[in-house]
């Protein structure tokens, strides 16, 4: 849905539409500054504990809807055993979801969403969740590239609510019933924005557009997967410097691979969980028998790039897997993240 | 608040051991409803406080009382070393089935040859049956099974009656000789040379280890087999059975839901063993 109504709030009045915001669901999920100074995002309580002045959060905010850690269902022994369903999630604004953040909960939509099974546990939370965007008003940090995946720096859709900083106020975009809904409720707060509005987030969009780095090239990479085939040996050198840790599908927004495990109870309840889980990991395929059928660090760095790259799964996907929030970036290791999968890919070399 | 990840709860019905190391477990659901299972599909059991494992069924028909499923137990295998502990009137839980199984409008009125390796088996039994019962829609059945040593041999009784039809060419043969076997000895691909078939009107079903695939395919290919008319089952691993968790994606494909049967020319490409 495109945007059909468009406010302005002034900066003063953010706090009141924070707690109108948490006024909504059973709970508020903004951004928050936690010690030793990590902004992440976390149920609040006071608009005051609100921060605007981040980059880019560690953990994506998708972590609210599809949890890295999750019950299922429990059950009870017994003869038989009673197995009952976990419990319904709250309902919930996310406040300050970046763009490419955005775009990435489009992709888990259309991944959890969509096909021939629908994941009930992800549209538990989905069909709960108010999304409140906020648009890069500068790059939000030095490591992302949205630029090079058509998600950024600010969302055309699957908002509910989208605010863009300009000028001391905020551009507040309508982009859902829901939204128009909020917007009714705030209707005290919110002006008419008038066409200029539109006219300086644009500009201010070409701006920023302007200072991120292009450096990814995806859709370069993405041509030269799907096609020719890349050399052996860009594979070798990825997974000679993959240490295996999974951290790049861990801190991926797009990524959604998991495992499930029972735990025990001291009172003999079993509860079954799902937890993200990574490709990159050795014992990813491995089968009860001992066989595993990508046992190599390179073949995994193969077959996470091929996931998010290759136009075979982005038709299947809809999308690349990859909207340029740069967390890969931050946390690899090895220094094999995405934009230079991509260029090594392009390269062949 | 999962009702895709949420099992069904059946009861071991029977348990027979049919070699050292495998297990028939019939499995009844404790509700009484009836279960659908076309041959090839699998099922997830879950035994509770160990965890969720994919097994082949080793049964088909439509409205089943029950279900088997035939397990090797494998000391690091968390699941089927559980099941194997478990004694008849034991719960276990069942989701599914789950995969697209044979395509038998694609089979009818052809020769199928069967090649199976050790448990490779499993998926194919329900295919036997399945054409048992409807034996005039198809030409020349042909198994040939693999294994490594006598004590490896599934399902006996029925191998018997099955070596017993004339309209039934089963061919058994063990690894490496053994005292206990007066049979053929090799890998099953050296069951090939003598083999006689028509490859307009043949669908090889070739299930086994993986190791198993590249010289089976060698042999139906020098036999004259055409790559749409070879047809695995495959195995990886697997947490979910309904395209999510990723586990068993090879490139874009999934075996849990455009699996785990495919024909050869679907899956050359992929590279993967």
């Amino acid at each position: 849905m495109k945007a059909c109504a468009s406010y302005s709030l002034r900066a003063e009045q953010l706090p009141a539409l924070l707690q109108r915001l948490g006024e909504c669901a059973d709970r508020l999920i903004a951004p928050v500054r936690v010690p030793p100074g990590d902004v992440v995002f976390h149920e609040v309580s006071a608009p005051a504990d609100v921060v605007l002045d981040f980059g880019n959060t560690l953990v994506s905010p998708v972590a609210w809807l599809y949890p890295p850690w999750e019950e299922v269902f429990r059950v009870t022994p017994g003869e038989p055993p009673l197995v009952q369903p976990g419990k319904a999630p709250p309902s919930q604004v996310l406040f300050g979801v970046r763009p490419c953040d955005l775009a990435a909960l489009q992709r888990l939509d259309q991944f959890f969403l969509g096909g021939e099974f629908a994941d009930d546990l992800y549209a538990a939370h989905r069909s709960r969740t108010l999304l409140v965007a906020l648009t890069c008003a500068t790059p939000a940090d030095s490591r992302c590239f949205c630029s090079c995946c058509d998600s950024g720096p600010y969302a055309q859709e699957g908002y509910d609510l989208q605010l863009s900083p300009v000028d001391g106020s905020y551009l507040v975009e309508v982009g859902s019933e829901p939204g128009e809904a909020i917007a009714t409720r705030c209707a005290d707060l919110l002006e008419p924005a008038g066409e200029q509005w539109a006219r300086i987030r644009e500009a201010r969009v070409q701006e920023v557009f302007g200072e991120l780095e292009h450096k990814a090239n995806l859709p370069a990479a993405i041509r030269r997967l799907s096609g020719e085939a890349v050399p052996a040996e860009v594979w070798e050198r990825i997974g000679s410097r993959c240490l295996g840790c999974g951290g790049c599908s861990f801190v991926c927004p797009v990524c959604t691979c998991f495992y499930t495990t029972d735990q025990t109870q001291p009172d003999g309840t079993i509860v079954r969980v799902r937890a993200w889980d990574s490709c990159r990991l050795a014992g990813y395929t491995r089968e009860a028998g001992g066989h595993n059928p990508r046992p190599l660090r390179s073949q995994r760095a193969e077959r996470f790039a091929y996931h998010k790259l290759a136009y075979p799964c982005i038709e299947r996907e809809g999308q690349p897997g990859c909207v340029g929030c740069g967390r890969c970036v931050t946390v690899c290791f090895g220094g094999v993240h995405m934009p230079l999968v991509a260029q090594m890919i392009r390269r062949g070399e | 608040m999962s009702g895709l990840y949420e099992p069904q709860i059946v009861s071991l019905e029977r348990v027979e051991s049919e070699t050292p190391t495998e297990k028939t477990f019939t499995l009844r659901p404790v509700n009484g409803d009836l279960i659908s299972c076309a041959p090839g599909q699998f099922v997830l059991l879950s035994v509770f406080g160990r965890g969720e494992a994919p097994f082949c069924v080793a049964t088909a028909g439509l409205d089943m009382p029950a279900l088997e499923v035939t397990v090797r137990r494998y000391p690091d295998g968390r699941v089927t070393d559980a099941l194997h502990d478990l004694e008849p009137g034991a719960y276990v839980g069942l989701r599914g089935p789950f995969g697209n199984g044979f395509n038998l409008e694609d089979l009818r009125g052809r020769d199928l040859l069967l090649v199976a390796g050790g448990i490779g088996l499993v998926p194919v039994r329900p295919l036997i049956h399945q054409v048992l019962t409807e034996r005039e829609h198809y030409g020349r059945l042909l198994l040939l099974l693999g294994v490594k040593q006598p004590s490896e041999l599934l399902y006996r009784r029925e191998m018997d009656e099955w070596q017993a039809r004339d309209d039934f060419e089963v061919q058994v043969t063990v690894d490496a000789p053994h005292p206990d076997w007066q049979g053929h000895v090799g890998v099953v691909t050296t069951l090939f040379p003598d083999l006689r078939i028509d490859p307009a009107r043949t669908k090889a079903i070739i299930v086994g280890p993986p190791v198993m695939y590249p010289f089976v395919v060698a042999a139906c290919r020098e036999k004259g087999l055409a790559d749409e008319d070879m047809i695995f089952s495959l195995e990886r691993y697997m947490k979910c059975g309904v395209g999510k968790c990723g586990h068993c994606a090879v490139k874009h494909k999934y075996v849990c839901t455009d699996g785990p049967v495919f024909n050869y020319a679907e899956i050359r490409e992929l590279e993967e063993r």
